[in-house]
């Protein structure tokens, strides 16, 4: 098991992870990542426009890993 | 009351106890034993023969998920009996245990059925206590299903300062618990249980401490949860009663 760090950018704010969490490996921690990215930008909707949501991986040096984003392009038409 | 015992507390909720029935109880309540977080006191399958009190600390209902994870579905806290069905239902259909340290009192089957046979309002408060969990279950899952992450996080902190302020028991920090431990409580993951409570921190309204969090002003984190403790059924909070 190996700690990662999951900081989260959620249109303006930024939530910096200073626990952790205990993960397998790289793989169990991409998963991780991309789990949470539609719940947290389903918090925000339909109330805060632009939605975007980036979630950056930190490993237990606190070296980024990975980083994955979800956006919302909405038009009327 | 100082003295009096927390189950009598508790249940005194419910409604008025006579000094026979707070004695009975006190008999009950008698000699705590100590365990430490994050152990189990049944497991499903059991048919234990006596059912827990949770003297302090902070216990959990839990069920183990097929892949390994684990869905807390009720959080028991001091003056609340675990299991009390599980004197009439035999057969445990879920898990028992701690989250964090706590003292327990273990009231065999046949104490509970003389409680329940021999001294009516202890019955009719015993019976109470069943309807509150019912209620807070209703609660819980309107909360899952429909409310935010955020408002969900905000009103299960609301029912806790709630339930603990009821028995006295209410102190500075709020709840003793991890990111991993709220995410089973809410239904989401750790991460996402992170992200909430960070914002329910920027917001000002939690303040968070290692793994425990307080609540600054708890009636700006009601409105926020929009939050109405009546589904706990607390004679302070009834007109007149």
């Amino acid at each position: 098991m190996r700690l990662f760090y999951f900081d989260i950018r959620d249109g303006a704010s930024v939530s910096r992870d200073t626990t952790g969490t205990r993960l397998a490996d790289l793989e169990a921690a991409r998963h991780e990542a991309l789990s949470v990215l539609a719940p947290i930008a389903g918090d925000a909707l339909p109330d805060d426009t632009p939605c975007s949501v980036t979630v950056t991986v930190r490993d237990e040096d606190r070296q980024p890993v990975f980083h994955a984003s979800l956006a919302l392009v909405e038009d009327w038409i | 009351m100082p003295d009096t015992n927390i189950l009598a507390q508790k249940l005194q909720n419910a409604g008025p106890l006579d000094p026979a029935d707070i004695a009975r109880l006190d008999e009950v309540v008698s000699e705590p034993y100590e365990l430490g977080p994050r152990e189990d006191l049944i497991t499903h399958g059991d048919d234990p023969e006596y059912v827990n009190l949770v003297v302090s600390g902070m216990v959990c209902r839990y069920k183990v998920l097929p892949d390994g994870g684990r869905a807390i579905v009720a959080l028991m806290l001091p003056g609340d009996i675990c299991d009390l069905h599980v004197a009439i239902l035999g057969r445990m259909d879920h898990s028992i245990g701690t989250l964090t340290d706590c003292r327990l009192v273990k009231i065999p089957r046949r104490t509970i059925e003389d409680l329940l046979d021999n001294h009516p309002r202890i019955r009719r408060a015993l019976f109470w206590s069943t309807l509150v969990d019912e209620a807070i279950l209703r609660e819980w899952l309107v909360n899952m299903g429909r409310r935010r992450s955020d408002h969900q996080m905000a009103h299960l902190f609301c029912e806790v300062h709630m339930r603990l302020s009821a028995v006295n028991e209410m102190h500075d920090a709020l709840m003793p618990l991890t990111q991993e431990e709220l995410g089973d409580i809410l239904g989401i993951s750790s991460v996402h249980a992170q992200r909430v409570l960070s914002g329910l921190r920027q917001k000002g309204l939690v303040t968070v401490q290692g793994s425990r969090v307080a609540v600054p002003d708890i009636d700006k984190l009601c409105e926020f949860a929009e939050f109405d403790g009546d589904y706990l059924h607390l004679r302070d909070t009834q007109d007149g009663t």
